[in-house]
């Protein structure tokens, strides 16, 4: 046990014991922990300096490459899009030297003008298909119930496979709003480059691929040729009413004349035949033997983007295939 | 100054002023470092269970901080990857077969994987997200060498077909506004001179003496020069197979060896050799086999686009 302590009192002349201070504790303790800290800050300090766990050995090493590499990488896209941006230029310069036009996609404007109105027709197709449905399941009702109930539809159904006498189909597969190079009307003869009357319309696709009959009909010319004038290798088809399509440029016939075809049919394959400078697909379509847009037939299993794509395309002036 | 202190000696019994020896002022000031020094001891260890190393907290931030960084990167190059595959898509699905070529090879597109080869790394930078990267990097490099030599092979094709389109005879060699008379007849007909029948060649473009007769195509002139019935001749040399020939002309306007245009003034009418009357005879060849001119001709040519032919090119 430790001795009492006492301080001398002038005022009273004596010894007095001394009293506990508060303050004294405090201010001891204040220290105390002001040291600890001092002494926390330096032992976390040191040990982060000296030691370095695994983790974070392994987080220096790729800081350090990531801070590296960064710089190469970056350099490295920078050039592949130098290389990129000499490419599309390239590219640019190539298309306005093949199709003879800008690569300027068409403005896309929802004007509704009269081929957008024609367009909906493929509304009415559905509707087609609906009668179609329709009609056939009355035909197998009525046939269990009688046989006369079911002559009452037969004419119906004639009506509507009447239509598909109409060339409406797109005459290749995958058709597609840009397989349209060039369209109908004055265009430009690419052998010696001035306008001319284009009858029908150019359709790309790859040499070999299938040719369709735009509607039922019949055969009514197969006519084949080698040489690279004209039409060459060509199929005009007659559906009636009027109708005749011509299909132009094929490299193999599939159909002999006189020959009965369906709509959808394949009729032949896409050429180089005739006077063409590129593998295409002519298509025509005339009225009472006098030529009219394709474009305005196309509507089977054409949505109507597709179709107003096509009708901006067919009013530029490119250069003709044929 | 704090006040002397004095503690109560019983042996003297007086008080003596009190002071710390040396020994016991270090002794006291050990205790409080030692216990400063475990206090903290004991705050080290509960912050090093309870947190993170100090170090690793902050690489651990510049780490992150890094890869945002190489994030965007990785979206340039989709991005730079993406408008490749617009050009490579033109290439593939519009000019070559336009052009009548092959498709590109996907394996040939996307050839060159492994990749990382390309960019050499050093044993402790094999990050997964470097190697990603610069895998997707050279995938990229080696896909613009392709397309760069894909287009150059194109253009190299479209030169030929835009050689092919200028060297084709067509066009009418003589202006409508000097024809009189185009005779259309190809075949066998009755010769106006022998009498007999006999094949015919060629088309009979009737106009006057001197009218201008233009080439109907870029070619050479392999001939010009008096050939038996032909009268006055020249043959010009298209390539692709294809030559025609002018005759019965009574001026030539270009010698034997000379290259010309198409719509160039090569000759006049006249009615050299076997010719009853001043007209042109022309005659197309291909692959050596005489063909129907009359599909080159293309007489529903406007003037004035016509006209745009004799312009000297």
């Amino acid at each position: 046990m430790e001795p009492s302590k006492f301080t001398y009192n002038i005022k009273t002349l004596r010894f007095e014991k001394v009293k506990f201070n508060w303050l004294n504790l405090v201010f001891n303790l204040v220290g105390l922990a002001l040291t600890a800290i001092l002494f926390f800050v330096c032992i976390v300090y040191l040990q982060s300096k000296l030691f370095e766990t695994d983790l974070e050995v392994s987080l220096r090493n790729e800081n350090e490459a990531l801070a590296k590499h960064k710089v190469i990488v970056a350099s490295e896209i920078n050039q592949a899009n130098l290389r990129l941006s000499e490419l599309s230029d390239a590219d640019k310069a190539l298309h306005k030297r093949i199709l003879l036009t800008d690569d300027e996609t068409p403005k896309k404007k929802n004007e509704y003008t009269k081929e957008s109105l024609i367009a909906n027709v493929s509304a009415f197709d559905d509707l087609v298909a609906s009668l179609t449905d329709v009609t056939a399941n009355a035909f197998s009702k009525s046939k269990m119930t009688s046989y006369e109930f079911s002559k009452l539809y037969w004419p119906v159904k004639g009506d509507v496979d009447e239509l598909t006498y109409y060339p409406t189909m797109p005459p290749i597969s995958n058709f597609k709003a840009d397989a349209l190079v060039c369209g109908y009307g004055n265009q430009i003869n690419p052998f010696n480059k001035l306008l001319y009357r284009h009858t029908g319309v150019d359709l790309s696709a790859e040499k070999g691929s299938d040719v369709l009959s735009a509607g039922a009909g019949k055969v009514l010319i197969v006519s084949k040729s080698t040489l690279p004038t004209g039409l060459g290798n060509h199929i005009v088809v007659d559906h009636g009413n009027g109708y005749k399509t011509t299909y132009a440029h094929l490299q193999e016939i599939k159909v002999y004349q006189g020959q009965k075809v369906g709509q959808g049919q394949v009729i032949g394959t896409v050429g180089i035949s005739g006077g063409v400078i590129a593998p295409h697909l002519h298509f025509e379509i005339a009225k009472n033997d006098k030529p009219c847009n394709p474009i305005q037939f196309l509507i089977k299993q054409t949505d109507v983007a597709t179709f107003i794509a096509m009708a901006s395309t067919n009013k530029l002036t490119k250069q003709a295939l044929d | 100054m704090a006040k002397p202190k004095y503690i109560y000696n019983a042996e003297t019994c007086a008080y003596e002023p009190f002071f710390l020896t040396g020994k016991q002022r270090l002794n006291k000031s050990i205790r409080f470092v030692g216990i400063a020094f475990g206090c903290s001891i004991i705050a080290a260890l509960w912050f090093n269970f309870n947190f993170k190393n100090w170090d690793e907290i902050k690489k651990k931030k510049k780490n992150q901080a890094l890869k945002a960084e190489w994030e965007i990167l990785e979206d340039k190059i989709h991005n730079t990857d993406s408008q490749l595959s617009i050009i490579e898509s033109n290439d593939d699905d519009s000019y070559r077969i336009l052009l009548d070529m092959p498709r590109l090879d996907e394996a040939v597109r996307k050839g060159g994987t492994g990749g990382s080869e390309k960019f050499p790394l050093l044993s402790n930078e094999r990050v997964t997200l470097i190697e990603k990267v610069y895998g997707q990097l050279s995938k990229l490099k080696n896909r613009l060498t392709v397309e760069r030599q894909s287009i150059a092979e194109i253009n190299k094709e479209v030169n030929v077909k835009e050689e092919m389109m200028v060297t084709r005879p067509a066009m009418q060699p003589i202006d409508n506004r000097n024809l009189t008379t185009l005779h259309t007849i190809f075949g066998l007909r009755l010769h106006p001179i022998h009498h007999e029948w006999k094949n015919h060649n060629g088309l009979d473009l009737v106009a006057p003496y001197g009218t201008p007769v233009y080439a109907s195509g870029n070619g050479n002139v392999s001939v010009a020069k008096m050939m038996g019935t032909y009268g006055n001749v020249i043959f010009l040399n298209h390539g692709f197979g294809f030559e025609t020939r002018y005759a019965h002309l009574s001026k030539f306007n270009v010698s034997e060896g000379q290259r010309v245009k198409r719509g160039e003034l090569i000759g006049f009418v006249g009615s050299t050799g076997l010719s009853e009357a001043p007209h042109l005879h022309y005659e197309i060849r291909y692959k050596d086999k005489f063909v129907n001119p009359v599909t080159f001709l293309y007489t529903d040519t406007k003037q004035s686009e016509y006209n745009k032919l004799l312009q000297p090119n």
